[in-house]
Formats: structure tokens, sequence, C-alpha cells
């Protein structure tokens, strides 16, 4: 995994103003995205997957969220101390974003070919009737029937998989480096959710296009993913290749993650096992490790110092933040 | 859409009988006959003279029968008489209407063009002075009463003959810019108020909408924040103040009637004002009966608009 780094996010954090308090959504996250890679991102609701996201392209709504430090390097260029004018000729031409529900995602009184082609006449000067035949063309592209007609109606014309096809077209139009999908599948049927994911594979393989995958579901990591990160409590407490986190995964929450799926083969009458507790409050994180109160093989130091994120093997792209595996890091 | 509006003109029939029948039997209980009014405390009539008076005022027949009667009158489109002058009431009505009309509908324009970018820019910088300070002046503009208003500004106003005039009344036809300029501080003082409720609809629909998926979703595209709000916000912002706006001409033109008495403009306001102290029935019977269809047109063509700006919206049921 020697490709070029095209996208590096480092000690991001972002936090929202509430009236409990302040939430500390992401601390302290960074990681890289190659060139030509689907990299997932996993975890629970409220885990800060999304607001990362949106951290990236500065689309967190102030007031209440604020990214309070890091950066996020495209092309050498800082995004997080980009002015507005220069953020909005990244969004939508060079890194996209497709979003978990694609019928409150489209404005519902714009029609679709419309909301394609702002993208195409702002960043690439096409004309009203250049950006509609290229509408019509990507949605063409993405299965649309009667790509034609379709085109002049409105979302809510349109079915759940057939708005999210919009969506991708939509984010495909300008050709972008960089593919953000939050949750593209979350509200979708389970039989169209492949047929997107397929979608989403084939069309960003195509334009050598990189895809961060937000997602909580692991048979969507595992059909789609290279590499991948587990978040928790606004922390990246896991990263590993597909296969790693599969047949070998090393934090207790990972574990638990992946203990958590049934699986064909159970017993009927087995329980299925989940993660006892509930995620912390981001307001008042326990002391020490975020996961403890929940892990069943912590230890007196857990509850002491947070763990840093030890590499395994001495790889870079493998890492976990739990004390249990301190001495593999510093004998690797 | 055309069957559409065949069927809720279709619905003012049964709108304008109930009106008819509120209004007919309602300002005969007003103390007071239209004879009574007529002949005042001085007059002497003999008994001879007294009972052609009743019979010329028509108050020799019960009332049902007098209803009956007026209500086949005007299905033929004969609104009767007056009881004062004997003319036909209804050419006296249709020469006053453009100008009540032309108040409401000038009024509308005001509050619509000083509501909108308040409320706008109102939600752009919410808990800001300017949004505070645009709300409490909205509180004001909605608490104050027309009347009081209009006749502040008569007595504010009257100095600057110049600017603003004063006194005859020129029809928009004959001198527009003199009438515009001369319908101004009524259309405002009624409008205003108006102008307070579309800003706070404006404001707070605005906040509402700029909290959507949809519009990160325009942010994420890389548009300029004026074609996020101009383009994806207002145009869902502005469906609750189409309705709203709608539901207040009538109250505009209610407002176009007490204001026209304090800017002395010959509109219908006088005319029912007049024919209410009178008891000149037919009058008022008249003006009422043509500002319930106008209220009823208004809303339809309000409905009309609603489905043109928001696809989601269908009146044909036949589509269904």
């Amino acid at each position: 995994m020697s490709k070029e780094i095209i996208l590096h996010i480092e000690g991001l954090r972002t936090e929202f103003q509430t009236e409990r308090g302040v939430v500390q959504a992401v601390n302290d996250v960074s990681f890289d995205l190659h060139q030509g890679e689907t990299l997932g991102i996993v975890g629970e609701s409220g885990c800060g997957k999304s607001v990362t996201n949106f951290s990236i392209l500065k689309l967190v709504q102030y007031p209440p969220g604020r990214i309070t430090d890091g950066q996020v390097l495209y092309n050498e260029k800082n995004l997080l101390e980009c002015s507005d004018e220069e953020i909005r000729t990244i969004r939508g031409k060079h890194i996209a974003m497709i979003f978990q529900d694609p019928l409150t995602s489209l404005n519902p009184v714009i029609k679709v070919w419309v909301q394609i082609a702002e993208a195409l006449r702002l960043h690439q000067g096409m004309s009203k009737k250049e950006a509609k035949a290229k509408a019509i063309e990507l949605l063409k592209l993405i299965g649309i029937p009667d790509a034609e007609q379709r085109a002049d109606n409105y979302p809510h014309q349109f079915s759940g998989g057939m708005r999210q096809r919009v969506m991708i077209a939509m984010a495909l139009s300008c050709n972008p480096d960089v593919l953000i999908a939050d949750e593209p599948t979350t509200a979708l049927d389970v039989t169209i959710q492949a047929q997107i994911l397929e979608i989403i594979k084939n069309l960003s393989h195509g334009r050598k296009t990189s895809v961060i995958m937000i997602t909580h579901d692991l048979g969507v990591v595992a059909e789609m993913c290279d590499a991948v990160c587990v978040m928790y409590a606004g922390r990246i407490v896991e990263r590993a290749s597909v296969d790693e986190l599969f047949y070998d995964p090393k934090h207790p929450y990972s574990i638990g993650l992946l203990n958590s799926i049934p699986r064909i083969n159970q017993d009927s009458d087995e329980r299925l096992h989940s993660i006892s507790g509930a995620p912390p409050d981001l307001i008042d994180l326990p002391h020490g490790c975020p996961f403890r109160p929940r892990c069943t093989q912590a230890m007196d130091i857990c509850a002491q110092k947070s763990p840093p994120e030890f590499s395994i093997g001495g790889n870079e792209l493998r890492t976990v933040a739990c004390w249990l595996h301190e001495k593999e890091h510093s004998h690797g | 859409m055309g069957r559409y509006v065949a069927k809720r003109l279709l619905s003012l029939i049964p709108v304008l009988f109930g009106v008819s029948l509120i209004i007919f039997f309602l300002v005969r209980m007003i103390p007071g006959t239209a004879l009574e009014m007529y002949m005042g405390t001085q007059v002497e009539a003999t008994p001879e003279q007294m009972e052609e008076l009743t019979r010329l005022f028509g108050e020799d027949k019960p009332v049902f029968i007098l209803y009956t009667e007026w209500l086949g009158d005007i299905v033929q489109g004969d609104f009767g008489c007056s009881l004062r002058t004997g003319r036909p009431v209804l050419p006296d009505i249709m020469a006053r209407l453009p100008l009540s009309m032309e108040l409401t509908f000038f009024s509308l324009f005001l509050a619509l063009v000083i509501g909108v970018p308040l409320g706008i820019a109102s939600s752009l910088h919410q808990n800001t002075f300017g949004d505070f300070l645009s709300r409490v002046t909205g509180l004001l503009g909605l608490s104050l009463p027309q009347f009081w208003l209009a006749a502040l500004m008569v007595m504010a106003f009257s100095g600057f003959r110049g600017w603003i005039p004063m006194g005859n009344y020129v029809s928009l036809f004959e001198d527009p810019v003199r009438n515009l300029k001369m319908l101004f501080l009524p259309s405002l003082s009624i409008g205003i108020g108006f102008a307070a409720v579309v800003m706070r609809y404006t404001r707070n629909s605005m906040l509402e909408v700029l909290q959507q998926d949809y519009i990160r979703t325009a942010k994420a595209k890389g548009l300029k924040q004026r074609s996020v709000i101009y383009t994806h916000a207002l145009k869902n912002a502005i469906l609750p103040v189409i309705t709203v706006t709608g539901f207040n001409v009538g109250y505009l033109l209610g407002g176009a009637i007490v204001v026209e008495e304090v800017f002395a403009l010959p509109g219908m306001g006088r005319l029912s004002l007049y024919a209410i102290y009178q008891r000149d029935y037919p009058i008022i019977q008249a003006i009422v009966m043509i500002i319930a269809t106008i209220f009823v047109v208004v809303n339809l063509i309000t409905d009309i608009i609603y489905a043109l700006a928001d696809p989601r919206i269908r009146l044909d049921d036949t589509a269904r």
C-alpha cells in the first residue's frame, strides 16, 4: 500500500456547543486516504463518523459546531484554513459527498436535472443546454430508465433507490478525486442496497476516485472497502485492512462489533452477542479509555490514561488504541 | 387544473348562499329601519304618506318574502336600487371597487416587499442585534392599529404637499404617478402590520429550511451562499408565506375600508360606512356579497400559486 496519499487528515477536533456543555464529537482523529482506495469508517450512531467527514469540507454548521484543531491536507493545501471562496472551489469539484437519506438530501422543489446540472455549470462552466445534456447522460449511466423524461421530474416522483442514484450522479458529475459516501445505503431496502453499492464501486473504480465509505454496517465494509477505521466516542480505536479487521481484530470494541453480527451457521437457540452498556456521554467522557466501562478486559491503567494508537508489527496502517496491545507495539 | 378550478368556483354557490342569508338578516337586526333613518325625528307625515313610504322601502312585506325576492333578483344579476338615491347599486359599487382593490394589492405588495427581505436577512443573522431590532419593530408594526397609523401619517405628512399629494383623488389610469403617490401612505398604513407577519413567517420558515439536509447538499456541491439561499432555501421557505398571504388578503381589504375613511379616499369603505349609517340595505348586501366572492377567488388563486410553487402538491385528484 504505497500509493500516493490524496487526503491527509491530522489531529482533527470538532466540538458542538450545547446547553449541557461542550460535546467532543471528533477528538484527535487522523487518517490518510490513498489514491483509488476505498476507506471504510465504521462505528455506532453518534461516534463521530459523519461529523469527521463534514469537517473535511467545512460543512459543520457553526454555531453550534466548530472545528477547533487539526488539518485536512488536499493537494498540499489545508482545507480548514481555506476561505469560504476557496473551499467552494473544492466542494463538489474535487471532493464530493453522498448523503444518507436521499429524500431529504434532494431539494423537493427543484427538478432533478437542474440539481445535477448546478455543479456542472458552476465548476465546468457549461451552458444550461450542455449541462442538461450531461445530466441526462449521467442519469442514463446510473441506470435511470427514460432518462430524458425523468430528468424533468422532481425528487418525490422517484423511488428511494432511484433518488440515491440521482445523488450519486450529482456527486460524480464533475469527476471528483474523492467521494465521501455517508451511509449511502442505510435508508434503502436491502435489495436496493446491493445495486447502489455496485454503482458506487463501478463508477469510482472507473474514474479512479478514492472513496470514504461511512457506515455502521460491517457487511458494506466487507463488500466495498480496502481499509477500515473503527471509530468509538469520537476517536479512531483501530485501523486495519479489511482482511485484518475481519480475521484478526485487536481492539475489544472491534471484536465486540464483529461478534454481534449474526452468522448463518449459528444455532437458532443461541443468543445474539451484544456489547453491554451504552456509548459514553460525549460531554462527560470517562477518564482514561472511553471504552473502559464496557470493556470485559479492562485493566487499572485503562482508567488512568487514555491509550495512544499503538502500531502492530511496525505497520503504521495497522494500529490499535488499547493498552492490551502496548507490548506488541514496543516489541514490533 | 381546469377541473379543479371549475370545482372550486362551483363551491362559490353554497358559500355565497350562506353569506347572503347571514348578511340579509344581520343588517336588519341593527336597531332602526331604513325608513326611520330616512324620516329622522323632525319630519311629520300623514298616515297615507307613511303607508306609501313603507311600501317604497319594502317594509310592508315579511322579511322572508323580501329575502326570496332579493335572492331571485341577484341570481339574475340585479342587486337592486339604493333606498336613498334610488339609483341601481351595482354601478355605484363598481365605480369604487377598483380603488379599494388597488389599495389592497398595493398594501399587499408593500407588505411582501418589506417583509420577505427583512425576514431573510433576519434569519441569516439570527440572534444578532439587527435580527433583534427587526423582530421588535415587526412586533410593533403588528400591534399598531391600522386606523391609528393612518391618522398619524396624515398628520405627519400632510405638510409635504409637493411630495405626497393629498386631496382630490385621481385614478390609476388618469395619472398613474400621482395615483401611486397618493395611495402610498394609505397602503403603507394598511400593509405595515401584514409586513410584520410576512417578516416573521419568512424568518421562521427560512430558519427551518436552512437546517434541512438539502441545504447541506447544495453547499457540498460548492454553490455560492447566494445560490444556496435564493435558489435552494427561499423556494422552500416561501411556501408558508404564500398560504398566509392568501388568508390575509381579506383582512387587508377590510383594512382598506377603514383607512379609506381616514385618508378621505372615495372607495368602497366610505360607501359601505354611509350605507350602514343610513341602513341602505341593498348597498350593504351587495358589497358583502362582492367581498365574499373576492375572498373565495383570492383563496383559489393562492392555492393555484401554491401548487405551481410546490411540485409535490397536485390540484387535480384525477391523476391519483
